[in-house]
């Protein structure tokens, strides 16, 4: 009997975990890709809307820009490592459909049950570490430039620029790691 | 009866020799005020000064006079800075609009106008001074643009840089979750 999706068996959890916190040397790069690139995007607001001249200020953005970017990344992997677990229970039917569907009569007569159930896994876990991997992103860096937007052109929208750009990228990346290593269970 | 029709002349004389000798004189208040709500470098600023007269005599020669605006920091757009009015009728007022160009940004001092006029008939000038403004703002334009400017095409930019970062993630995702939501619900 195929396990049920809610109800993994001792080894298969531990499975899961074991892939869960540490990433593979392609999700890492893809990360840190994310997490430059969406600490990158305030620089355009505050060199346009704020008036900061960028190389007038390029110590402080390079600085800025790495400081948050690391945040994000924590943020990143914390997140996905919450989100796979929950998306693979409930990728298990769709993952079983898939693959008895790929394999025709005769070759799910020939491999064994455990054989079957072992692939259905593995590709569960590849659909769980992908898909997790983008909501995580997704959910992070809306997060992010929310905060960042509300305490840059809100809150202290009156401070001037340069302490305005410390503040705001710093808070919302803290705030954003902070809040992605509170676990739900 | 001839002592109460004395008393009552003298007094009727004295009510004249009180009104006699008392002179109109015109009494001067001016005041100086700034109309825009925001001042810009470069931007026009209009200046408006007030003149009532709130004695009971004419005022003539009235001549105003505000040297406080100098060259350097302001350029003349519109208006005199010395004005002259003939007469300024008890109660009234008159205005005068003024309209310069900062052309230095930072904090500025407006202080007081001058205004000379004869009170009284053949009596000596008088000279008034109107409100001060105290130190005001002068935003650059800089500044100006950063505060006010509706910044439309920057934020549709940063629409599009977002795209990449939400909408990407968020549509492969989806594209992966109904994949393998719809295969369940067909087995």
């Amino acid at each position: 009997m195929a396990p049920k999706s809610s109800n993994f068996s001792k080894e298969e959890e531990l499975l899961l975990q074991d892939f869960g916190r540490d990433l593979s040397r392609k999700s890492s790069v893809i990360f840190y890709v994310h997490a430059l690139f969406v600490s990158a995007i305030p620089l355009w607001l505050f060199n346009r809307i704020h008036q900061m001249e960028m190389l007038d200020n390029a110590i402080l953005f390079v600085i800025g820009t790495i400081f948050s970017a690391y945040f994000v990344a924590l943020a990143y992997k914390n997140n996905k490592f919450e989100l796979k677990h929950k998306i693979a229970q409930k990728r298990s039917d769709g993952v079983a459909a898939e693959l008895n569907a790929k394999m025709s009569e005769t070759e799910s007569k020939k491999i064994s049950k455990k054989e079957k159930d072992e692939r259905i896994l593995w590709r569960k876990n590849e659909i769980a570490e992908a898909e997790s991997m983008q909501l995580a992103v997704f959910y992070t860096n809306s997060l992010f430039l929310i905060l960042l937007i509300l305490s840059s052109f809100f809150f202290f929208k009156s401070y001037s620029p340069m302490p305005n750009y410390i503040i705001s990228m710093v808070g919302a990346s803290s705030i954003t790691g902070l809040l992605s290593t509170s676990s739900q269970k | 009866r001839s002592i109460m029709k004395y008393c009552v002349l003298v007094l009727f004389l004295s009510c004249f020799c009180v009104v006699a000798s008392e002179e109109s004189s015109a009494k001067l208040i001016l005041t100086k005020n700034i109309l825009n709500s925001i001042i810009t470098q470069g931007n026009d600023l209009a200046i408006e000064y007030n003149m009532y007269n709130i004695g009971d005599g004419v005022a003539t020669d009235v001549e105003l006079a505000d040297s406080t605006l100098h060259d350097t920091d302001f350029e003349l757009i519109s208006g005199k800075m010395s004005v002259k009015w003939d007469r300024i009728q008890p109660g009234t007022n008159v205005t005068h609009v003024v309209v310069v160009r900062p052309l230095k940004s930072g904090a500025q001092n407006f202080t007081s106008a001058v205004v000379q006029y004869v009170a009284s008939e053949d009596s000596e000038p008088k000279f008034g001074f109107s409100s001060e403004i105290g130190e005001v703002e002068i935003l650059s334009l800089k500044e100006y643009n950063r505060l006010y400017a509706p910044h439309v095409v920057e934020w549709g930019m940063f629409g599009i840089w977002t795209i990449p970062s939400l909408l990407l993630p968020y549509m492969l995702y989806y594209n992966s979750k109904t994949k393998y939501t719809v295969k369940a619900k067909k087995n």
